[in-house]
């Protein structure tokens, strides 16, 4: 495969090459499928397509390596098509504002998946109680422009340091704890933060706040349909687009904060903590960075859900939704942005595929999550190897030794 | 007269009613090993918990250089330029060998926070500087790991865990380093590359002092200038092997004395 340079068109290297993007196109074909059709049969069928697609990834023994070569060479190609398929798809539902709904409830659910990523994944806190900073985003953001009038652009980043503070006060008391204690620390202000939105005068109490207003865009609110060639697009499509920037903003910072001495020290932290501290590293600060990054992102996935729907309460902000945000980490897999994003997509999407079974539909998600835990316990991608690029390497002595994926 | 690095005086560690040290003295030079043996439960690695801050001592003082550094947290001390390796080796199992070593310059790496979100050209400076050293570092003890940059600590045996754990202390090129039983567990072929690695310490980092606890008395006699025996947290005995070994305090605490057998 290494004489695809010398002229002579090499047919095996061509299909390795168009390989990985062909398969990127059969995923979203099967996930577009599943999502934008109401019929049972058509979800079925995609599933069944999905999973045997995904048994022959894992038992063809040469498609792994093919593919993550691709990934690798192709980066951008892959990168771009696959941005380009966001920006369109969308387009395509235009008469089922419904299915661009769930999408964007699916974008917030990925910043908050990455917030908790930091916390759970890179740094090893176990956090049951991170739907409190998802609130505290939310309320914050809604009270700036419900009360003061303050322009969402500016309540949004207000929003996400409010829960950064927040997230860096709930970390302090729970530095001197460990496992299991501080996931009880952790359930607790979650209870406490949701009992106070509950009770307190200032947030509503149980009826939460209304009337928030939507975000504009130099006077223009994105509460206006757009028209293209004369067909009016919902609105959803608007606030689909400004999640959609937003989050792979967020997916950006991330991916730089995993790339960094931040997240190389936070796994140390997660691995050994006292190994961590002998070797130079300031676990108590690292670990408060993670809370407030964390928060942060939380923060500004509150805003945007509080301004999108335009009403909170609550009840959006239970130790549901923060189990919820734990599920989708851990099938994710933990540690991992691509992976933590799938499990975001699924788990935000799934129940809405279930609506059929009504009450029953929580149920179904329990069972994605069983059968994760089961046939793989690492989540849908596994935590990698941190890859370092060659130009790192000045001297020639080193190999790139064998990578476990 | 080469200069004292670490100067430990009455060190006195207490838990409830249990004296795990009990005023403790000993000093450190450039370019020395200490050694300190003694039995099981003689304080040895309380010892080094104090030292590297794991611990506050309940009495006495600790100076590195001049400095007093009792009470100091354990990210402080490193940065100082104390490391320690432990006595069951401790590495970052789930990340690889290279990231081992690059945690290990935790104490060299400047502006974290800022450099990692806003001034990538920086950390990506940094890091090449940082992975050059860490592949010289590794290639002077081990070719293996040097070629296995990207193999999960986890999956390493035994002999080239120490190595690693060895290099991460090193990487930050301290001025001490504390080396917690690096022999336990080790067959007489691997005891002698580890008395080999020990020496080469020395001859790579011009200057380094060395404290080594050890229950292997060939690595001891080999690699260590000067021995401190504790037992029961109490010194009993200082000097060269030779006078250490011939001391019968220390032959009595190690084998148990005549009048025992006697009674028992």
């Amino acid at each position: 495969m290494s004489h695809s340079n010398t002229g002579i068109p090499n047919s095996n290297a061509f299909i390795n090459r168009i390989i990985t993007p062909f398969l990127l196109f059969v995923v979203v074909a099967i996930v577009y499928a599943i999502v934008a059709y109401e019929s049972v049969v058509v979800t079925l069928l995609s599933l069944v397509i999905g999973a045997s697609l995904f048994v022959g990834y894992s038992k063809i023994p040469g498609l792994k390596e093919i593919i993550k070569e691709s990934i690798r060479k192709d980066k951008i190609i892959l990168l771009v098509t696959g941005l380009v398929l966001a920006i369109a798809i969308p387009l395509t539902l235009r008469s089922q504002p419904y299915i661009i709904h769930i999408l964007v409830i699916a974008e917030i659910s990925i910043i908050l998946a990455l917030g908790l990523n930091f916390q759970v994944g890179s740094t090893g806190i176990p956090n049951l109680g991170y739907a409190a900073f998802y609130g505290v985003g939310a309320y914050a953001s809604a009270l700036l422009s419900t009360r003061l009038g303050i322009s969402f652009w500016i309540s949004l980043l207000a929003a996400g340091f409010i829960a950064a503070l927040f997230g860096w006060l709930v970390g302090l008391p729970t530095l001197k704890t460990r496992s299991y204690h501080m996931a009880l620390v952790s359930i607790a202000f979650g209870l406490v933060t949701y009992i106070m939105l509950n009770n307190l005068a200032f947030t509503g109490g149980p009826n939460g706040i209304k009337n928030i207003p939507a975000p504009e865009i130099f006077g223009w609110s994105l509460f206006s349909s757009i028209k293209i060639f004369g067909n009016a697009y919902p609105v959803q499509l608007n606030f689909y687009y400004l999640v959609l920037f937003i989050t792979l903003l967020m997916v950006v910072v991330s991916h730089f904060v995993y790339n960094s001495k931040i997240g190389l020290f936070w796994n140390a932290v997660r691995e050994d903590e006292i190994a961590a501290k002998c070797s130079g590293i300031n676990a108590s600060a690292l670990k408060l960075l993670s809370f407030s990054m964390g928060a942060f992102l939380a923060g500004i996935a509150g805003a945007l859900y509080a301004h999108y729907v335009g009403y909170i309460s609550p009840e959006n902000f239970n130790m549901n939704t923060s189990l919820q945000v734990l599920g989708m980490v851990i099938m994710g897999g933990m540690d991992n942005i691509f992976g933590v994003s799938i499990g975001a997509f699924i788990l935000s999407v799934a129940p809405e595929k279930f609506r059929a079974l009504a009450d029953f539909r929580m149920l179904a998600t329990g069972l994605i999550i069983l059968l994760m835990l089961m046939f793989r316990p690492s989540g849908i991608i596994k935590q990698q190897i941190r890859i370092y690029a060659t130009k790192y390497f000045s001297s020639k002595k080193s190999s790139n030794g064998d990578t476990n994926g | 007269m080469a200069e004292p690095l670490l100067t430990v005086a009455n060190l006195t560690m207490k838990f409830g009613g249990l004296t795990a040290i009990d005023n403790v003295s000993w000093t450190l030079h450039e370019d020395e090993i200490l050694g300190i043996i003694g039995p099981n439960g003689a304080g040895k690695t309380t010892v080094f918990n104090v030292v590297s801050g794991l611990y506050t001592p309940t009495g006495g003082e600790i100076r590195f250089r001049e400095t007093l550094i009792n009470g100091l947290p354990p990210h402080k001390i490193a940065k100082m330029g104390i490391k320690r390796t432990f006595q069951q080796s401790r590495l970052f199992d789930t990340i690889s060998v290279l990231d081992n070593v690059l945690i290990g310059m935790a104490t060299i790496s400047k502006g974290i926070f800022v450099n990692s979100l806003f001034r990538r050209d920086l950390l990506s400076k940094e890091l090449a500087l940082n992975i050059k050293d860490g592949l010289e570092l590794l290639h002077h003890f081990s070719d293996y790991l040097a070629e296995n940059l990207y193999r999960r600590a986890g999956d390493l045996v035994p002999g080239e865990r120490r190595k690693l754990e060895i290099c991460r202390a090193l990487a930050s090129n301290p001025d001490i380093l504390l080396l917690d039983e690096p022999a336990a567990g080790m067959d007489p072929n691997e005891s002698a590359e580890l008395m080999d690695d020990i020496l080469k310490i020395r001859a790579l980092k011009k200057g380094i002092g060395i404290i080594l606890i050890e229950h292997d008395m060939a690595v001891v006699q080999k690699t260590a200038n000067f021995i401190v025996v504790l037992s029961y947290g109490k010194e009993i005995a200082r000097g060269t092997f030779a006078e250490v070994s011939s001391n019968p305090l220390v032959q009595e605490a190690y084998l148990g004395s005549e009048s025992e057998y006697a009674r028992s």
